[in-house]
C-alpha cells in the first residue's frame, strides 16, 4: 500500500508543474556572476514560481554555447560580445541591456600588509614585488584573466612571478601565504574569506556585462520578466554587494 | 493524454526499483581516488546492477565522516594509518581491513618543459629550490599528498623554495603551468588530464598508503564486502595501476 501511495503522490507532483502556468527559463552567464545570479534566481522563484536554470561558462564560451544549441531565454555576455551578438540578428530586439561592470580587485591574505595600487605604475610595483601573482587563465575564456593578462604584458612586468588557474575561482581553492596577490573579479568572492581586497585594479579596460533575451527564445516574455528582474532599480544594491557595479 | 503517460512511465520507473533486489552501497573515499574508483563503479554496476555513491573529501577529512552515524557508509577508504586506528576503536566489520596500495606523489611539469633530476632526496631539493614556483595540495585541508610534501619542505634548505598551496581542487585540473612550475602531486588525481609530463615519483621516506574496509554500522555488510572484493581481487591491481595506485 505504501508503495502505491508514494507512487500516487509522484503523479501528482509531477502532474502539477506541467498544468501550472510556472515557466522554466534558461539563462547562459559568466560562471563570475554565479553567486549574484544565484541570489536573484532565489527570490525569483519564490515570488514568481518561474524556475530558473543556469548554465555557466567562462564569458568567453558563451557565444559558442548560444551558437550550438543550448537553450537561453536570457544571456549574459561581455558588451563587445553582446553587440556583435546584436549585429548579426542575434537578439530580440530592444532587450539588449547593460548590467554593469565587474571590479576586478587585488586580494591578499588576510591580515597581510596591503601594497600602494592606487595608479597603474603603483599597481606595476606591487605586482613586481608580489611573492606571487595569481589570476584566471586568458585562454579559457575568463574576462577579467584577459585584462589582467594585458597589464602583465607589460615589459617591466616580464620578471613577475605568476601562476594561473582555470576552471575554479582562485578565492575557493588557493591559501595565500607572504605577499601572494589574487587578481580576481569581485563578484567571484561571495562567501569565501581569508582574503583582504586591497583595491580595485587600476585599468583601462574593463569588464562589462549586458544581458539580453535572445532571439531564438521560444519564451521570450518570460526572459524579459527575469532580465527586468536583475535589471530594474531595485536590483542595484544587490548587485552592488555580489560585487558589480550598476 | 498525453501528460497521463509520461506521470505513468515515471511511477512505473520508480517503482521497479523498489521491487528489484540491486543494493546501492555507499563509499567513503579520498577524492584523489576518483578517477580509479569511479571506473570500478561504472563496471561493477555494468556487472551487477548494484549502484555505487560516493562520498569524497580530503583523505583526512574522512576517519570524521565515519564516525558521523548521519553519513551512510558500506565501504571505507582511508590512509592505513586512520584504517588501523578505527579498528582499534571497533569501528570495522570483523576480517574486513584490506590494504589496497599505494599512492605516489609524482612531481609534474608543463608538457615538454625540462625535466629536472629528482631520483634522490637531495636532488628533489636541488630541483624544487631551483623551480619557479613548487605548487602542491594543502595539508591543512586533510590532503594525504599535502602532508608528504609538508614534510619534505621542512628541510631548512627549502626555506626559499617558492610555493602555492592549493585546497578544494585537483591541481592538475585547474593549473595552467609556464616556465619550471612544477606540481607535486598524486599521480591518481592526473586521470584524462593532459598538458603536464611526469618528471618522475618523488623520493620519500613517508607515504601515501591507502586502506580499505567495510564499516561495523554498515547496515549491507555483504554488499559492501562484495565491492571490496571487487576492486582487491587479483585481476584489479592493472586497472589500479593504469589510475596511477601501486598495488
Amino acid at each position: 500500500m505504501r508503495r502505491i501511495v508514494s507512487a500516487f503522490a509522484l503523479i501528482a507532483w509531477m502532474a502539477a508543474p506541467l498544468c501550472a502556468s510556472a515557466a522554466e527559463i534558461h539563462v547562459l552567464a559568466p560562471t563570475s556572476l554565479v553567486f549574484g545570479l544565484q541570489a536573484f534566481a532565489k527570490s525569483y522563484t519564490q515570488e514568481t514560481g518561474t524556475i530558473v536554470t543556469f548554465n555557466f561558462g567562462n564569458a568567453g564560451t558563451i557565444p559558442g554555447k548560444l551558437d550550438s544549441g543550448a537553450p537561453a531565454d536570457v544571456i549574459v555576455l561581455s558588451a563587445a560580445d553582446m553587440d556583435a551578438m546584436e549585429a548579426k540578428g542575434a537578439l530580440a530586439a530592444n532587450s539588449k541591456t547593460n548590467l554593469g561592470r565587474d571590479p576586478i580587485g587585488y586580494l591578499v591574505k588576510a591580515g597581510a600588509p596591503h601594497p600602494d595600487i592606487s595608479t597603474p605604475d603603483k599597481l606595476r610595483t606591487a605586482l613586481l614585488a608580489a611573492d606571487l601573482v595569481i589570476y584566471n587563465d586568458p585562454t579559457s575564456g575568463s574576462a577579467s584573466g584577459a585584462i589582467v593578462g594585458d597589464i602583465m604584458k607589460d615589459p617591466k612586468l616580464s620578471r613577475a612571478r605568476v601562476f594561473l588557474l582555470h576552471n575554479a575561482f582562485p578565492v575557493q581553492i588557493v591559501t595565500l601565504t607572504g605577499t601572494q596577490a589574487v587578481l580576481e573579479p569581485l563578484s567571484e568572492i561571495g562567501p569565501t574569506t581569508g582574503f583582504d581586497v586591497v583595491g580595485i585594479v587600476p585599468s583601462t579596460a574593463h569588464v562589462d556585462f549586458s544581458v539580453a533575451v535572445p532571439a531564438k527564445s521560444t519564451q521570450a516574455d518570460a526572459g524579459q520578466a527575469f532580465l527586468r528582474y536583475i535589471t530594474r532599480p531595485e536590483a542595484a544594491a544587490i548587485w552592488k554587494t555580489a560585487g558589480l557595479d550598476r | 493524454m498525453r501528460r497521463i503517460f509520461p506521470a505513468l512511465a515515471v511511477a512505473l520507473l520508480l517503482a521497479s526499483p523498489l521491487t528489484a533486489a540491486a543494493a546501492e552501497i555507499h563509499v567513503l573515499a579520498p577524492t584523489s581516488l576518483v578517477f580509479g574508483l569511479q571506473a570500478f563503479a561504472k563496471s561493477y554496476t555494468q556487472e551487477t546492477g548494484n549502484t555505487v555513491t560516493f562520498n569524497f573529501g580530503g583523505g583526512g577529512t574522512i576517519p570524521g565522516k565515519l564516525a558521523d552515524n548521519n553519513v551512510p557508509a558500506d565501504v571505507v577508504i582511508m590512509s592505513a594509518d586512520d584504517i588501523d586506528a578505527a579498528q582499534a576503536k571497533g569501528a570495522l566489520a570483523a576480517g574486513s581491513k584490506t590494504v589496497l596500495g599505494r599512492d605516489p606523489v609524482g612531481y609534474l611539469v608543463k608538457a615538454g618543459a625540462p625535466h629536472p633530476d629528482i631520483s634522490t632526496p637531495d636532488k628533489l631539493t636541488a630541483a624544487m629550490l631551483a623551480a619557479d614556483l613548487v605548487v602542491y595540495t594543502d595539508p591543512n585541508s586533510g590532503s594525504a599528498s599535502g602532508v608528504v610534501v609538508r614534510d619534505i619542505l621542512k628541510d631548512p634548505r627549502l626555506a626559499k623554495a617558492r610555493l602555492l598551496i592549493l585546497h578544494n581542487a585537483l591541481p592538475v585540473l585547474v593549473s595552467t603551468l609556464t616556465g619550471t612550475q612544477a606540481l607535486l602531486e598524486p599521480l591518481t588525481e592526473i586521470g584524462p588530464t593532459t598538458g603536464f609530463d611526469v618528471v618522475g615519483v618523488i623520493p620519500s621516506t613517508t607515504h601515501v598508503d591507502f586502506s580499505i574496509a567495510v564499516p561495523a554500522r554498515s547496515t549491507q555488510t555483504d554488499a559492501g564486502l562484495a565491492f571490496l572484493h571487487y576492486i582487491t581481487r587479483p585481476e584489479a591491481a592493472a586497472s589500479w595501476k593504469a589510475a596511477g595506485l601501486d598495488r
